[in-house]
């Protein structure tokens, strides 16, 4: 496979990330109402690993893409869900409006990468 | 330097794009011969067949994660001694320690930079005497 495959390959891969990135916005979007909706931490530990699956995918594959702030915005969100997961952590009155927060920022960063895809 | 040549990799990755272009990456600009699976049962299933120099592991996946897909590994009598490497996105240095005492040669954190990953493998595995 030559060079120009590769570039050609990558471009196309990128097309695709970023086209599906509303619908992965969706999917995040329902796993965190689900989240805050979850009572008791085995239905928070479900929720939770729920929609890490999809934040856990963009901390891994934003960058690659070229989509550097999407790793690092949805970070600090995977380290929290899965400390929920492994229950060292719950969702509280304390700490769901700053991660909240740091989701409305990740779910707007997503929109604006879906406007103005990387070339 | 460690003696014997990287040429064959089994590579373990759930997520059909990332698979994509790092297995594209790995045999184009590192001219690997590489075999991509996208489950533990897979990787297990064709380890013995395809006798990798080196394997590289996703850590988080779905069924059957990389480090106990690596212990399953370490069962096989072709792949019990078999360099690997684990990608992951926890990159938090008490976590690669972990990871390094489960038997990983070294860790590569994700996102990776396509282009040069090949090159952070063969960095890797040049040293690997030295880990």
């Amino acid at each position: 496979m030559t060079g120009t495959n590769f570039e050609e390959t990558f471009k196309q891969l990128k097309m695709e990330f970023t086209d599906k990135l509303d619908d992965r916005r969706g999917e995040i979007r329902d796993g965190w109402a689900a989240l805050k909706d979850a009572k008791g931490q085995s239905a928070q530990q479900e929720a939770a690993q729920t929609v890490q699956l999809p934040i856990h995918y963009l901390v891994g594959a934003g960058a690659t893409f070229g989509y550097d702030a999407l790793s690092e915005i949805a970070r600090p969100l995977d380290v929290w869900l899965r400390d929920i997961i492994r229950a060292k952590e719950q969702v509280t009155d304390e700490n769901l409006p700053a991660m909240t927060a740091q989701l409305d920022t990740l779910l707007h960063a997503m929109e604006d990468a879906a406007a103005n895809p990387q070339s | 330097m460690a003696n014997g040549t990287l040429e064959r990799i089994l590579y373990l990755e759930d997520e059909p794009d990332i698979q994509t272009i790092a297995q594209l990456a790995l045999e184009t600009i590192g001219q690997f011969t590489v075999e991509a699976c996208s489950s533990g049962a897979e990787a297990i299933e064709k380890a013995e067949n395809f006798a990798p120099d080196l394997m590289l592991l996703d850590v988080m996946l779905p069924d059957m994660d990389g480090p106990t897909t690596l212990s399953e590994l370490r069962k096989l009598s072709r792949t019990a001694e078999t360099p690997a490497v684990f990608m992951t996105a926890k990159v938090q240095s008490q976590e690669v320690e972990a990871f390094k005492a489960m038997g990983a040669l070294d860790v590569i954190a994700k996102p990776f930079n396509p282009a040069t990953l090949a090159d952070q493998l063969k960095d890797i595995w040049n040293n690997r005497d030295q880990q």
